[in-house]
């Protein structure tokens, strides 16, 4: 039975209002984002998370790219290219030169000019150039086959081409890593739902969204609808909150260390009336009150007094990644998504988490351009498991798609809305993966 | 082999085959050196054969093959870049003298098409003048040849160079001295032709000696002093970087085959008679620029550890170059030569080499290969050139030094000290290299713009706004040493510093600006930058005395205490103005007085000698420095003159400017119009020069006093219209007037009204003076802070609707010895005075910022100090040689060394310490906590400046309210983690919320009474983190990003950059708040 259709076609009086005793239907979970916690050493600089992102798509990409070119071409590294115009495979990391991004060092000797500059929330310019980077070097690459506008520095990938005189390596085909291989999606039988919203700005003076956020948390504790539909809410097995909590990610706003402490036992109390109900997930975001950097932490439970004394309220990280009745989810706040836009001319947010499924690459941009934590031994950011359901935060507006890979992947990607500004959540059945918005006001 | 000597003394100009003295040095004090001659003679140089033969590997390297050309039938065109001389044996067919030796002309340049071209140019001879007695005839001409010729042969020791005529021809000329009006006689001098440029300078002496014998009493001489080059350029009307052309049939071709032979390394090389080839003006179709090639090259050296790198004991690992031809935007060629192996660089070639020798070798191979016209680099005659001569010499590389265009003339290291009141004393290293120009970007930069420091970091910095990655020199030889990976990171890094000079050059458009000015003033391209400015002027004059008919005294500089007095100032009425202040400025204030009252050498009357020349009252100026000239109507001086036609160039060239479209041409004339102004005001400077060759205080003198009076003039005009007396709505005053400007407060309260009465103004008053002089509106001011004489500020407006900038005079914004946060306290404090135009917030802003560095919240980056480490045994302690001894304790490898800038901080010492002592490393500083001496800071670097700049506008009290407010209360305690206490203090834990001290082994962050505010109190704690992370991310992202490479570690010690203190201080204080907010508790429970 679809949600939706229960909604619309809501037809049988009588009994609908009768009062009956309901329990929240549970599904198996596992919390599988380990790898996001990283601890923090200051003095390590950003070289590794690349070369450890390098070394893993190599061997990600060296039997891809057997198989995509037959075996035909040479996979060398750059500094291995001797002979102009002989065309081989090199593995690298793009970068783009963007002369529009920031940059501190200028906006430190701006401090001292007089003209102010333009304050710029996208960074794009025709004069942007590309770059791929292995161990060693780099080469400026040129081509029509690759669209500097479509793709984002931290992105690695194989390209098949040649260098010629003047040390440019014009590109003739790329291989990107592709979406992995998914696990066959275990069979639900039945209707299983999982809500995932976010941008809950509650430090916001605004309060507007409050009523709304009233309305699904009195929907969640099924105190609306009918019995049939309370019974289809008692479906619904988990709720996650995609970061935004304190404070959204629009670019606006600047944030208010009083105004988050004001909220705080807003944000408490919230968090524990919907875990009375329901078990709930909750990220931190980009702006709210835990480091800033990516992966981040989950939040302190300080924070929570009254919420962890709830089993089912779970601080998680930021990326997210767990399994939900065999079913992986996977996820960010949407700073990552966010940041793509701003560096290049992709400007769907559903195309953008396709690209970085394709691309297996949760945040390329994380540390270029995203605050990230110098981690020493690997790429937290690497999307090793082809997940069932990838979502990202504090979108524009509620968006989706099924992603349909070669190896007949099939991958729900949802842009989760920020309710402050939608009021609107999106519901995803795990019985059959399809997925709602619904909007609260 | 074995005639082959070391040999010593100045080898700028060679001659092939004839030991000889040297004669015209590349140096200023030229009479001093003449006055050595006799010393030097003895001199010899010794003939060492031919260098190598140019190879031809490498397509890229070579220049275009040149064509097959006929003489009889083919012109040659070329622009040539540089003119010199030797001693050569006479060519049948050309004119002059058939006795050997002769001096022979070269000129060196290439063709359009990028061929290299050597032109010999025969039969110039060099002479002088002397005055004779009236009696003086023909045949006195005769003996006085004879008798000179023979006196020199005698003077001549030895006479190695086997001269048989010395004296060529003396012939009687009547001209007219360019000193002093004395009516329209000419005079009659002898002109003496000699042999050899050398022998003027001799002939000179013996004249002088013995007068009688020669048949001359009181002999005055002229023209003696001229530069041989010089002289040919001004009787050939060839400027510098001017088109050459030699019209078919007048030339001949030098072929390996043929009877004259090459004796340079350009790929076309020619003879031709001295008045047969035609020099083009650079006008018109003559303005181009032919395709120079221009290198630019670094080197890196080994060094010990603790060392500065010394040829004799440390190699040569890499050489970059990189070759641009002019008119480019991008360099053609990259290539690195390495000692041991290198990884492959994309877009650069890499050589490798397993000896050191072997590379130096094939690297001049190269050089002479490619055959560069103009060779640039950073502080390349100081340090690399020395260094790889000096190497190569050391290490026997046979060949290396054979780097001019002369293929028997090595290129040899000389010291040269050049005095010029621009620039003061600097003492350069000069190499030879006949026919390139060395055009060292450092020697430009110094020459041309005042910065806080010199480095290639801070100058690419200041220009490009590009950091510089910087490799410490200790890491250097670890690099080299440990893998082909590594080395590839040094040459990567090598190549960089050979590239940015040339964008320095593109961006700085150095080399059109230095071309034109060689065109505008005559000389050499070589000569700006090895010169000072009087050879401009005195190439001028002399261009202009030999079309007159006038000639130049052979002045005897002597070191006089005349002193004229200088510009002179209204005394400024200081204080902060915030109704509009217009300006009015004399256009070109020098050179227009002197055009206007005709001011010149030849109209110079002496005293007393009015009434003699029977000269009308009306016919004369007196200046307001009692000084008398002719009028125009009488005589026009020849001052006047070159300066119209300066200032009529730069007049057309600034409205060809308008019209152009095209870039490149653009940058010619921009760069032409400021060559012309700069030019234009030197010819004042020349008249004032007292060591120069031709000073004339009361030209000089006059000048200023005009200028003087003019600027009270216009003072009492504008006083005196501007009232409300005479209907305006207030009474005018000038608040201060300089040198030529002057500064008039209106009393109108709008923009438009002061560029109005402004405008009205300066016609007023310039209807007042005599023509040229014009006094101009310009700006309007508006505020404007006056603070002192040639001290103030204001926003610059040129127009109503938009201020063009904000304009700072004489306030400390660049000053060295200051540290960047004193320029970066006053610009703000000014930009809030000016633009925002609050006084308020500037005085805010300031307290905010004393309070700041008393509470240790100013980055430490902002309070560094620094000073170049010359020389290690000053007089007078010094702070930053005191504290090189101490890091030189520490660790001798990282220690400053020789030539190397010292950063420091002060920090606290016990009480009366000498600041000497009281300097630190900043980084020992950041990483052991040492406390700052922030009083040191406030009382001797910020506050003379900030009671500068506050005191017109709070008065007496500002002291006390800027430096002895409440804000100064607060003060930051650090405790030290070294130091003598250090050991015996131990940390305990206190509560974050309440700063109470916890229980020892309390593991908790809070007391228990700050325990219900613990989110809080934790959240206050996340924002400071999150605001270190930001900074963090990035500050390190941004240098990964400048480093050009996102896998490997940034290795960056550029200690210029703004960034490396403050990303080592956000890492330290990171980890300290990530332990802080860790107190709290792991999230995850």
């Amino acid at each position: 039975m679809l949600f939706k259709t229960e909604l619309d076609g809501n037809n049988k009086p009588g009994n609908e209002f009768q009062s009956h005793e309901l329990g929240r239907q549970t599904t198996e979970y596992i919390d599988c984002s380990k790898r996001f916690y990283k601890t923090c050493d200051f003095s390590k600089q950003y070289a590794h998370i690349y070369s450890a992102r390098l070394n893993t798509f190599r061997n990600i990409l060296v039997p891809l790219v057997m198989k995509k070119w037959s075996n035909k071409f040479k996979i060398l590294k750059l500094c291995e290219l001797r002979e102009k115009n002989y065309t081989c495979v090199v593995i690298g990391t793009l970068f783009k030169h963007q002369k529009l991004k920031p940059s501190i060092l200028k906006e430190l000797s701006d401090q001292l000019e007089i003209i102010p500059q333009p304050a710029r929330t996208h960074f794009v310019h025709d004069s942007d150039s590309l770059v791929l980077e292995d161990e060693l070097q780099r080469i400026k690459l040129v081509g029509d086959c690759i669209d500097i506008h479509q793709i984002v520095t931290g992105v690695v990938c194989a390209i098949l081409g040649s260098e010629d005189e003047d040390g440019i390596f014009t590109v003739k085909d790329v291989c990107w890593a592709g979406c992995n291989i998914q696990h066959p999606l275990p069979i639900i039988n039945n209707d299983r739902y999982v809500v995932i919203m976010s941008g809950l700005n509650l430090a916001s003076k605004s309060p507007d969204h409050i009523f709304s956020l009233h309305l699904l948390l009195e929907w969640i504790s099924g105190l609306s609808g009918t019995a049939q539909y309370q019974e289809e809410i008692s479906n619904i097995v988990r709720v996650i909150i995609a970061g935004g909590v304190f404070a959204n990610n629009s670019d606006e706003k600047v944030l208010n260390e009083s105004d988050v402490i004001s909220s705080a036992q807003l944000v408490d109390s919230f968090a524990a009336a919907l875990s009375a109900v329901a078990p709930l997930d909750l990220m931190p975001g980009c702006k709210d009150p835990t480091g800033i950097m990516l992966p981040q932490k989950p939040f302190h439970f300080c924070l929570f007094p009254k919420a962890i004394e709830y089993k089912s309220f779970n601080r998680v990280s930021n990326p997210y990644e767990c399994d939900i009745g065999g079913l992986l989810c996977l996820g960010t706040s949407g700073e990552p998504i966010k940041d793509i836009m701003r560096y290049s001319k992709l400007n769907n947010s559903i195309n953008v988490l396709k690209k970085t499924l394709e691309w297996r690459q949760l945040a390329p941009t994380c540390p270029d351009t995203v605050p990230c934590i110098p981690c020493v031994d690997n790429d937290p950011f690497t999307i090793y498991k082809c997940p069932a359901v990838y979502f990202s935060g504090n979108a524009d507006k509620f968006a989706t798609e099924m992603y349909e890979g070669a190896e007949g992947q099939h991958v729900r990607l949802v842009s989760v809305p920020d309710f402050c500004e939608t009021k609107t959540v999106a519901i995803i059945n795990l019985k059959n993966m399809e997925c709602y918005s619904m909007e609260f006001s | 082999m074995d005639k082959r000597q070391l040999f010593k003394g100045p080898p700028s100009k060679k001659f092939k085959s004839y030991d000889d003295d040297d004669d015209n040095e590349l140096s200023c004090t030229f009479e001093e050196q003449l006055a050595g001659l006799e010393a030097n003679e003895v001199d010899s140089q010794q003939l060492y054969g031919d260098g190598p033969e140019n190879q031809t590997t490498n397509m890229k390297w070579s220049r275009p093959p040149a064509p097959a050309l006929d003489p009889r039938k083919d012109s040659l065109v070329f622009q040539q870049i540089d003119i010199d001389n030797y001693n050569g044996q006479p060519i049948q067919g050309m004119p002059g003298s058939q006795l050997a030796p002769v001096p022979i002309m070269r000129m060196y340049g290439i063709t359009m098409e990028g061929n290299s071209v050597c032109c010999h140019v025969h039969g110039f001879t060099p002479y002088f003048y002397v005055t004779v007695p009236a009696n003086f005839t023909e045949s006195s001409c005769n003996s006085l040849k004879s008798n000179l010729s023979k006196a020199l042969l005698e003077d001549l020791r030895g006479n190695k160079d086997n001269i048989k005529e010395t004296v060529l021809e003396v012939r009687l000329v009547q001209a007219k001295s360019i000193m002093y009006y004395k009516g329209n006689d000419n005079i009659t001098f002898a002109r003496v032709s000699v042999a050899l440029p050398k022998l003027i300078a001799a002939a000179k002496r013996l004249i002088e000696r013995q007068p009688t014998s020669f048949g001359v009493m009181d002999p005055m001489f002229y023209e003696t002093n001229i530069d041989f080059d010089i002289r040919f350029m001004v009787d050939t009307s060839v400027v510098g970087c001017s088109w050459i052309e030699l019209p078919v049939g007048k030339w001949l071709l030098r072929s390996q085959n043929g009877t004259l032979k090459p004796e340079t390394r350009c790929q076309i090389e020619v003879d031709v008679a001295w008045n047969l080839f035609i020099a083009h003006q650079p006008e018109g179709e003559w303005s181009k620029v032919a395709p120079f090639r221009i290198l630019s090259f670094d080197i890196e050296c080994a060094g010990r550890k603790g060392i500065f790198p010394e040829p004799k004991h440390d190699p040569v690992i890499q050489i970059a170059s990189m070759v641009i031809r002019q008119g480019d935007t991008e360099p053609y060629l990259r290539n690195v030569f390495t000692l041991n192996t290198c990884a492959p660089i994309v877009g650069s070639q890499v050589l490798s080499f397993q000896s050191e020798s072997e590379m130096l070798q094939k690297w001049s191979d190269f050089f002479r290969e490619l055959d560069p016209d103009i060779i640039t680099g950073y502080n390349i005659g100081n340090f690399d050139w020395p260094y790889l001569i000096n190497r190569a010499k050391h290490l026997n590389v046979i060949n290396f030094d054979f780097l001019g265009r002369i293929k028997n003339i090595k290129s040899v290291i000389k010291d040269t000290v050049l005095q010029s009141k621009q620039m003061g004393r600097r003492e350069n290293k000069s190499i030879n290299f006949e026919g390139r120009v060395p055009f060292d970007l450092l020697l430009v930069l110094v020459r041309d713009y005042k910065l806080r420091s010199y480095t290639l970091n801070a100058v690419s910095y200041h220009f490009l706004q590009e950091q510089k990655e910087d490799v410490h020199h200790s890491i250097i030889a670890d690099l080299q040493n440990e893998n082909e990976q590594t080395r590839r990171r040094l040459a990567m890094y090598c190549l960089k510093d050979a590239y940015l000079p040339l964008k320095l050059l593109n961006k700085l458009m150095c080399i059109i600006n230095y071309m034109e000015m060689a065109r505008v003033t005559g000389v050499p391209l070589l000569c700006l930058l090895t010169r000072g400015q009087q050879i401009k002027v005195v190439s001028q004059l002399l261009r202009k005395a030999k079309d007159a008919g006038y000639l130049m005294p052979a002045y005897h500089s002597q070191g006089s205490d005349d002193q004229f007095e200088g510009a002179t100032v209204i005394e400024p009425k200081k204080g902060y103005y915030a109704d509009p202040i217009s300006t009015l400025d004399f256009a070109s204030l020098y050179p227009s007085i002197m055009m206007a009252h005709n001011l010149c050498y030849t109209t110079l009357v002496q005293p007393n000698m009015q009434n003699h020349l029977k000269l009308d009252n009306d016919d004369v100026t007196l200046t307001p420095s009692k000084n008398t000239f002719v009028k125009a109507n009488i005589r026009k001086g020849l001052l006047p003159e070159i300066l119209e036609s300066l200032l009529a160039a730069r007049k057309k060239a600034k409205a060809d400017l308008k019209d152009e479209k095209d870039p490149f041409k653009r940058s010619v004339l921009d760069g032409r119009q400021l060559a012309l102004k700069i030019s234009a005001n030197s010819v004042y400077g020349f008249t004032g020069a007292q060591v120069g060759k031709l000073p004339c205080l009361e030209i000089s003198g006059s000048v200023t006093a005009y200028g003087r009076t003019m600027i009270e003039f216009t003072k009492s005009e504008v006083e005196k219209r501007y009232t409300k007396a005479n209907g305006y709505k207030e009474d005018a005053t000038v608040i201060y007037g300089d040198t030529d400007s002057v500064m008039i407060k209106f009393g109108v309260k709008t923009l438009e009204e002061s560029m109005e009465l402004g405008r009205d103004a300066a016609e007023f008053v310039t209807a007042k003076f005599v023509k040229p002089i014009k006094l101009e509106f310009e700006k309007v001011y508006y505020p404007y802070l006056l603070i002192n004489k040639k001290r103030y500020a204001g926003l610059y407006f040129t127009k109503p609707d938009k201020y063009d900038k904000m304009d700072c005079k004489g306030i400390e914004t660049v000053r060295r010895d200051n540290c960047p946060l004193v320029s970066n306290v006053m610009s703000t404090c000014l930009q809030k005075l000016l633009i925002d135009r609050d006084p308020d917030g500037a005085v805010n802003y300031a307290k905010q910022v004393i309070a700041d560095l008393l509470c240790n919240r100013i980055d430490i980056s902002q309070l560094v100090i620094t000073k170049e480490l010359t020389k290690n045994d000053y007089a007078a302690k010094q702070a930053h040689v005191e504290l090189a001894k101490k890091m030189k304790k520490r660790d001798a490898g990282t220690a400053p060394k020789l030539g190397d800038r010292v950063p420091y901080v002060l920090c606290c010492a016990a009480k009366n310490t000498p600041a000497y002592m009281k300097a630190e490393d900043p980084i020992y500083v950041l990483e052991n906590s040492i406390p700052i001496d922030f009083n040191y800071y406030m009382e001797n670097q910020l506050a003379k400046p900030l009671l500068r700049i506050f005191e017109p506008i709070l008065g007496e009290k500002a002291e006390s309210l800027l430096l002895k407010g409440e804000h100064t209360r607060t003060k930051a305690m650090v405790t030290s983690k070294v130091g003598a206490l250090a050991a015996f203090t131990k940390k305990k834990e206190k509560c974050i919320g309440c700063k109470v001290v916890l229980p020892i082994d309390s593991k908790t962050a809070l007391c228990n009474h700050c325990l219900e505010k613990e989110g809080q109190l934790y959240i206050t704690e996340v924002f400071k983190l999150r605001q270190l992370q930001d900074k963090f991310s990035r500050l390190w992202t941004e240098c990964q990003r400048c480093q050009g490479s996102l896998h490997e570690e940034v290795l960056c010690t550029n200690r210029d950059c703004t960034i490396f203190y403050m990303r080592k201080k956000v890492g330290m204080e990171l980890d300290t708040q990530e332990k802080n907010v860790l107190r709290f508790g792991e999230p995850i429970w």
